[in-house]
């Protein structure tokens, strides 16, 4: 996936830049309209991420002639900037200062869905998107908390392998606290409620060891 | 703010021609009857007459062209405090943004509550400066009312108070101003976590007829205080400064909406907020 990053901002458009890298998106960072231009001419975006406050302009000139999804960051969040980028068709506006997960939240919903399907569940009526950071239960949706979401991150991904509560504790709380087994217990037993997995199908104690997750990603 | 300088010409030609035309009348009038020869007295009343008249209409001339330019001094501060506003809330927000970004980079090095601690106070730092802009500008604030998944917004906000395990249900979609949106569950979310010390909410929305209202409550600590003086000054409130849920009634006035506190079973807050339904 190609995405243009247009933001005047070194530092910013650097480190912006290097997130987007990190997860294997093909990334062309401009800093201002011209440099945007001739990229424009040479590649196709599948997404544009395009500051407003730009040397050269305002960053909604570039918007309609880039023929692709874009989503407007800027700290002028105000309504009129809001308005203006919805008519030029703008998918999206994500007010300055923002974390780099909500951006790429708005990434994968713009590109159409999650791009790490290993971090995506069905099970029967519930879906666990650890991506999104949900547990989907019939009609109520579940946002976890951040123990929840390392806890379940730590089991899938050692999957099928049993996880210490020891291994547990460390990876949710970091090696400087230390929390008693019981709290990773009851954390088990939360999220087995979200999941509806009162019969342990999903999340299987381990007497005397610790937890597994059974399921693979799809 | 140009449409005050138009209603005090209209002002200023309607006084001026009135006082103009009762001068005119006035002396005119006492001219004709001293002329007649009726009495020396009405030759004394016609120069009192003359002479007041004119100092009214200089004074009024003289008023209205102060109310111009005052108006237009208010005109020329207001738009230069709206360009320092907007001037230091962008490099603030940059600085801000900059900042979070560089502890995020962190945080995948070095693990630990330090490095959450500094997420945390700049998010709180974001918020207070929100908070003080909207305040600042208040009521001229205008509205992009647009369709909002409330089932994503709630995604992407999660990301900034991970802490908290958001339970939600309901409809989807209602059409509101994003920005208000954000500053009405983010305060009420800091509210949960600093004043209720909650680590859960639960998030309901139900569409009716011409209405939608949203449902938000938390396990948090019982709340004690006046529930029907909450959000209605930034001074009062049992727990904090009250300045965050002041800036959720002002902005779900301006929605044209209403905003309902009561507890609940163990007596933490909940909070019904009432919106018009489907807009043009």
């Amino acid at each position: 996936m190609t995405i243009l990053l247009l933001e005047d901002d070194r530092e910013l458009g650097r480190l912006i830049r290097d997130e987007l890298v990190a997860r294997s998106y093909d990334v062309h960072w401009s800093q201002n309209l011209s440099e945007t231009e001739q990229l424009r001419k040479s590649l196709e975006f599948d997404l544009a991420i395009v500051d407003l406050n730009l040397p050269d302009g305002q960053g909604f000139e570039i918007i309609s002639p880039l023929h692709c999804p874009v989503i407007i960051m800027s700290a002028l969040s105000g309504p009129e900037n809001r308005l203006k980028g919805a008519e030029l068709g703008a998918i999206d506006f994500i007010p300055k200062p923002f974390l780099l997960q909500e951006l790429f939240l708005k990434i994968d919903r713009a590109l159409g869905g999650g791009r790490d399907k290993n971090k995506l569940w069905n099970l029967e009526q519930v879906t666990l998107d650890l991506h999104k950071r949900q547990i989907v239960n019939g009609e109520e949706t579940h946002l976890l908390n951040k123990r929840d979401y390392r806890l379940l991150d730590i089991l899938t991904s050692q999957a099928p392998q049993v996880v210490s509560r020891d291994e547990m504790i460390d990876y949710v709380y970091g090696k400087d606290q230390n929390p008693s087994q019981r709290t990773i217990d009851n954390a088990v037993v939360g999220i087995r409620q979200m999941l509806g997995d009162d019969q342990h199908r999903w999340i299987r104690s381990v007497r005397g060891e610790g937890y597994q997750w059974i399921l693979k990603g799809e | 703010m140009r449409w005050i300088f138009g209603v005090i010409l209209v002002w200023l030609v309607f006084v001026m021609s009135l006082a103009s035309w009762w001068l005119y009348f006035g002396v005119n009038t006492l001219s004709v009857a001293a002329s007649s020869g009726v009495s020396g007295l009405l030759a004394r009343h016609q120069r009192m007459l003359f002479l007041e008249g004119c100092v009214l209409l200089a004074s009024l001339l003289i008023g209205g062209i102060g109310l111009f330019y005052f108006s237009f001094r208010m005109y020329k501060e207001k738009s230069a405090k709206e360009m320092f506003f907007a001037s230091f809330a962008h490099d603030l927000k940059t600085a801000l943004f900059r900042l979070q970004l560089e502890v995020e980079n962190l945080q995948k090095s070095v693990e630990g509550r330090e490095v959450d601690n500094i997420l945390n106070h700049t998010r709180k730092m974001q918020l207070d400066l929100e908070n003080s802009l909207d305040l600042t500008i208040g009521a001229s604030q205008k509205l992009f009312i647009e369709k909002v998944n409330l089932k994503n917004f709630l995604v992407d906000l999660h990301a900034q108070w991970p802490e908290f395990h958001i339970k939600y249900n309901g409809a989807d979609t209602l059409m509101v101003d994003k920005k208000a949106l954000h500053s009405i569950f983010k305060n009420l979310l800091h509210n949960s976590s600093i004043h209720g010390q909650a680590d859960t909410v639960q998030v309901e929305l139900k569409n009716q007829k011409d209405r939608v209202q949203v449902f938000y409550s938390d396990n948090g600590q019982p709340y004690g205080g006046d529930l029907a003086e909450l959000g209605r000054s930034s001074r009062y409130s049992q727990r904090g400064s009250g300045f965050g849920l002041f800036i959720v009634r002002q902005w779900v006035t301006k929605l044209k909406g209403d905003l309902q506190f009561s507890t609940n079973a163990t007596g933490a807050l909940q909070v019904v907020i009432d919106l018009p339904g489907e807009r043009p």
